[in-house]
């Protein structure tokens, strides 16, 4: 009797045992709780700190005074170069990079996994693909970046507006540059997985080669993927910073964690609170994501799991 | 003994399974590795047939090339009337139910990242429209068959031993009510005191179910107990497929015959008194197979005529199949085999 009352409860959701097991994870926790924080500083915050992060004081002589000041009570992380102050402006910026960092992520591991799987599962797309890739890992990166934002910039923001426009040019361009190394990792893990007897058993069931796909094989690429996407995070929060440097990206007015850092860093020795404040929470979401990525890669592992 | 009455179900004609050698700057094609060459044989209903060799002589290539996981390069394979070698993909799927198999390593053989439930229930999944109540019922079902605890159809395949997991596997290619299954080495990865388990298992399974067996194993002990006729393979080719009884009394092919002599025998008297026939040399490659038969470079009765023309699977006895020069026609056996032959004939008579 007990045995099938036991049963009944049988068919459980996978996505409980992964939460149970995530929670178990105290790094995973952590960055977890980082994570919002740093969110709910970037959404929240501006709701609380009411200063205008833009705002240059008309009067010259005021502005020059209230330059590069130290942290104050009145400006808690002190002021930048035209007297703004800073805490309005890492609120603006973190919201603008964190933005840029998961949407560019997700494109990337999008076309990543998409090349990797088709090129490592199907022998006929592989040469194409793979050379594909290499064409573009051979390519010299920031100076295609730069020519796509001069050809196509003007273009795109007439279309979206500048802010989303540029957004989107961002977004896409990182994007579009950096599923490489993601697609060669998932191309390796697919060739290994998919002479492993599970897919031979599943082709003799007479599973069609899309459902192996996403049932056997995406499951099982998942770990990969995951590190890549983490520190695919990283990478596009500081290339954005690097095309805003270049004044390619957002306006300089609009302000990026990249952005605040590149303006700071001009003054490292004189003002290092500039640069270590950007610093500090570029550095604070990338580990927390890593962190999280690694809790959700455990957890996602049955093998792992319940440990 | 051997029902000649019986409908094959499974009828393999002259298959070939050839994987291409591309070489060279341009990746041009050299040659081929002669995985099955010319591999013929009948499979009747409710029947095992049992397929030995040794390691790399082709077994589960015939096997996977069978259920057409590989395309065989020649050769037809009509499964339960419908020649499966030359099926369209979608009539294929349609088809998938009858036959299924069993693989060698139950650790490789299951997704890790599935429950139990989800790999017993991935063929339902793919060929049947059962509700999910249904399908649950079905699982259990299988599971009951098999011998698994309800319980653990939540649990993942790194949870069970080799044993249960081979179990898993069997459930799963019982799943769709299949004909014929396929079961490649499915004891070479178990301990022995699993092994008699699952092979009682799978005999269980057959006289409930009806089922049809290829039982491909290097095990010689099990698939005398197991299987009803037997074939051996040697590089490609079979050498001789005869009832598992007589071969295992009185092997015809030298091949058989050296292999036969391997296998242990429990009573220290017999094994004390047994002679082995220990063959000299190395397996010849495959992609590269000798221009007679391909046993003649190891072959101890070896003569001329075997290094220049490839022998035939004929019938030398009442239901014995023998691919062997020395067996052309009794003639020929006496005058060449020498005493060696004739002597192999009286024991045959004795026993």
């Amino acid at each position: 009797m007990t045995d099938v009352v036991q049963s009944i409860e049988a068919p459980r959701s996978q996505w409980r045992d992964v939460w149970d097991q995530f929670r178990h994870h105290k790094g995973a926790m952590t960055g977890l709780f980082v994570l919002t924080l740093i969110v709910a500083f970037v959404v929240i915050g501006p709701l609380v700190w009411r200063v205008d992060g833009t705002y240059i004081d008309p009067d010259a002589a005021k502005m020059i005074l209230g330059r590069n000041k130290p942290p104050s009570w009145a400006h808690p992380l002190g002021t930048d170069q035209v007297g703004r102050d800073m805490l309005a402006r890492m609120m603006l910026g973190g919201k603008v990079s964190l933005a840029v960092g998961l949407v560019a992520m997700l494109v990337s591991i999008f076309i990543g996994t998409t090349v990797g799987v088709l090129s490592g599962y199907f022998r006929r797309m592989d040469g194409v693909l793979m050379r594909l890739t290499d064409l573009f890992l051979s390519l010299p990166l920031l100076p295609l970046l730069l020519v796509l934002m001069f050809l196509y910039g003007e273009r795109v923001k007439g279309v979206f507006g500048p802010e989303l426009g540029t957004f989107l040019l961002v977004v896409l361009g990182i994007g579009v540059t950096s599923w490489m190394h993601s697609a060669r990792i998932v191309r390796g893990n697919v060739l290994a997985l998919k002479e492993r007897e599970f897919v031979l058993a599943a082709r003799s069931i007479g599973t069609p080669s899309r459902r192996i796909i996403t049932r056997h094989i995406l499951p099982n690429v998942v770990s990969a993927v995951m590190v890549a996407a983490t520190l695919g995070i990283a990478g596009a929060i500081i290339t954005e910073s690097v095309l805003s440097f270049l004044g390619l990206g957002f306006p300089p007015d609009f302000p990026t964690w990249g952005g605040l850092l590149n303006e700071g860093y001009v003054n490292l020795t004189t003002y290092p609170s500039r640069v270590i404040f950007p610093g500090i929470a570029i550095s604070l979401t990338v580990l927390s994501v890593n962190y999280i990525g690694d809790g959700l890669r455990d957890a996602l592992d049955p093998r792992i799991r319940g440990r | 003994m051997l029902d000649l009455a019986r409908q094959p179900l499974v009828r393999v004609d002259g298959l070939k399974m050839h994987f291409p050698i591309y070489s060279g700057v341009f990746r041009s094609h050299t040659g081929d590795v002669k995985a099955v060459d010319g591999v013929s044989f009948d499979i009747a209903q409710g029947e095992t047939l049992g397929l030995v060799g040794e390691s790399g002589c082709g077994k589960s290539t015939v096997g996977r090339a069978l259920l057409r996981l590989y395309e065989p390069t020649a050769g037809r394979v009509i499964i339960d009337g419908e020649d499966v070698a030359h099926l369209s993909a979608e009539k294929l799927r349609q088809k998938r139910p009858t036959m299924q198999m069993v693989f060698q390593d139950p650790q490789a053989s299951l997704n890790p990242r599935m429950t139990l439930a989800g790999i017993i229930g991935e063929p339902l999944d793919e060929h049947t429209r059962l509700s999910r109540a249904e399908k649950t019922a079905r699982i259990y079902e299988l599971m009951d068959q098999v011998g698994l605890n309800r319980r653990f159809a939540n649990r993942y395949p790194h949870e069970f031993s080799g044993g249960q997991r081979q179990r898993i596997g069997i459930a799963r290619a019982l799943a769709l009510n299949p004909k014929f299954i396929v079961c490649d080495e499915p004891i070479a990865a178990l301990d022995v005191s699993i092994q008699a388990q699952v092979v009682n298992l799978l005999e269980d399974l057959q006289d409930r179910l009806g089922l049809t067996y290829l039982f491909i194993s290097h095990d010689l002990s099990m698939v005398r107990h197991l299987a009803d006729r037997v074939a051996v393979m040697y590089l490609g080719r079979i050498a001789e497929l005869s009832p598992a009884k007589d071969l295992y009394a009185r092997p015809l092919h030298p091949y058989a015959e050296a292999l036969l002599s391997a296998v242990n025998e429990p009573d220290p008297v017999i094994a004390a008194r047994r002679k082995r026939i220990i063959l000299k040399g190395d397996v010849p490659s495959p992609a590269n197979p000798p221009t007679g038969c391909n046993f003649c470079t190891r072959c101890p009765q070896v003569f001329e005529l075997c290094r220049q023309v490839k022998p035939e699977l004929s019938e030398v006895e009442p239901g014995r199949f023998v691919a062997c020069h020395l067996y052309d026609n009794n003639k020929a056996a006496r005058s060449t085999g020498g005493p060696e032959a004739t002597e192999r004939n009286q024991q045959g008579a004795s026993t």
